[in-house]
């Protein structure tokens, strides 16, 4: 196994809504959207949108869709450790790919 | 090669399945689930030479030693929610190939809500770039990730998919060690459980569980003098690609795609023969 470099670009391959975190660190952004991006290079990676807000998420689901074309960016925690999030870039959906639902859960009195 | 008219299992054991058992430890358990399958197999312990377990906390070489056998074959089939039926492969192949005469496959989890949980222990790219991300955010999000490609590929709907944990619970009803026996629920109440991960309910969701199971194989031939009717083992097979799941060509479709067509090749029957059937869910 070596290391390649990437060129960052990929698209939303699928995503999920978490509402119930693993660990307490996650509970104020809850639920929050959790995103599986394919790089280009046809890598998968698990990880968050750093131009969506949870906030936002909860206001507008739709802002996510599957194959929204999506870069890479960095963001540094604490000085020692930085993690990769994910960011739109325009570019119109790939035909025939469609979002996982409408997302009607949003206006289900349950989770506002 | 193929295991049909090679090995057949001749004795099971299986503890009630509990959310925990309190006072019970993973030797325990496993030492419970061998002697009710040694039992129902007519055979005592000194008969039992070969020995798998998953592995992990329950390596042969600590089920031998708690067990108090001296097995001349063992190993740890490894394979988490296949490991049973991996351990069936392995003692088949075992028994076929003479490495054993009588092989006990037993597997235990103890579990104490208590204790945090944690992923901590799995090397590799997965534990630097998906778990973080990932597992570590919520519970069940690989399997959340994969519904919802599932619902964009083949328009399936959560409707849909809430019959499968219906009907499990259905089954779990007519069964006395299943967990939930005696806790039915309906495709409503699995609607309108809460989200753990959308699309993902709670009521749709694994559990950690504590229980044990184990089954004797032989060889065949030594089956067909059991006093049991032996439950002949026709075909077996395993598959692996990437440990979080995440990188298979298509997410919706898992390594048995591959595994079942080998195991049904040497069973020389097809899926269409088939009248019951269990799945890891």
């Amino acid at each position: 196994m070596i290391w390649t470099r990437a060129s960052g670009m990929g698209r939303i391959h699928s995503y999920t809504t978490v509402f119930q975190p693993a660990v307490p660190t996650f509970g104020e952004d809850m639920p929050m959207a959790q995103v599986l991006i394919e790089l280009d290079e046809g890598v998968r990676m698990v990880g968050n949108m750093a131009d969506v807000s949870p906030e936002e998420y909860r206001e507008d689901p739709a802002l996510l869709q599957i194959s929204q074309r999506v870069e890479a960016v960095f963001e540094d925690v604490t000085p020692e450790w930085t993690i990769i999030k994910w960011r739109r870039v325009d570019e119109e959906p790939v035909p025939g790919s469609e979002s996982p639902a409408d997302n009607e859960w949003m206006k289900d009195p349950r989770f506002n | 090669m193929s295991f049909r008219g090679e090995a057949a299992i001749i004795g099971i054991g299986e503890l009630p399945t509990r959310r925990t058992i309190p006072g019970m430890s993973v030797g325990g358990l496993m030492a419970q689930a061998a002697r009710l399958a040694m039992e129902d197999a007519h055979i005592t312990r000194d008969q039992i030479d070969g020995l798998i377990t998953e592995g992990g906390d329950t390596f042969p070489g600590f089920a031998a030693e708690y067990l108090g056998i001296r097995p001349r074959f063992g190993t740890g089939s490894s394979m988490m929610g296949a490991s049973g039926a991996t351990g069936v492969t392995l003692a088949s192949m075992a028994v076929m190939n003479g490495l054993a005469d009588y092989v006990l496959v037993v597997i235990a989890q103890e579990r104490n809500p208590a204790l945090p949980r944690g992923i901590e222990g799995f090397p590799g790219p997965g534990a630097e770039f998906d778990f973080p991300y990932g597992p570590a955010a919520g519970a069940n999000t690989g399997y959340a990730q994969i519904y919802g490609r599932h619902m964009a590929k083949y328009g399936t709907t959560q409707d849909q998919l809430a019959h499968v944990a219906a009907n499990e619970r259905a089954n779990a009803q007519g069964n006395e060690n299943a967990v939930f026996n005696g806790q039915p629920i309906t495709h409503e109440d699995v609607i309108n459980s809460r989200y753990v991960n959308y699309p993902l309910r709670l009521l749709e969701c694994v559990m950690p569980c504590a229980g044990a199971a184990a089954v004797i194989v032989t060889t065949a031939e030594r089956a067909n003098a059991s006093l049991n009717k032996p439950a002949y083992v026709l075909g077996g097979a395993t598959a692996l690609d990437d440990f979080g799941g995440m990188q298979r060509p298509d997410i919706t479709v898992t390594p048995v795609a591959r595994s079942a067509p080998t195991a049904f090749a040497m069973s020389g029957y097809t899926p269409r023969d088939i009248q019951f059937a269990e799945f890891y869910d």
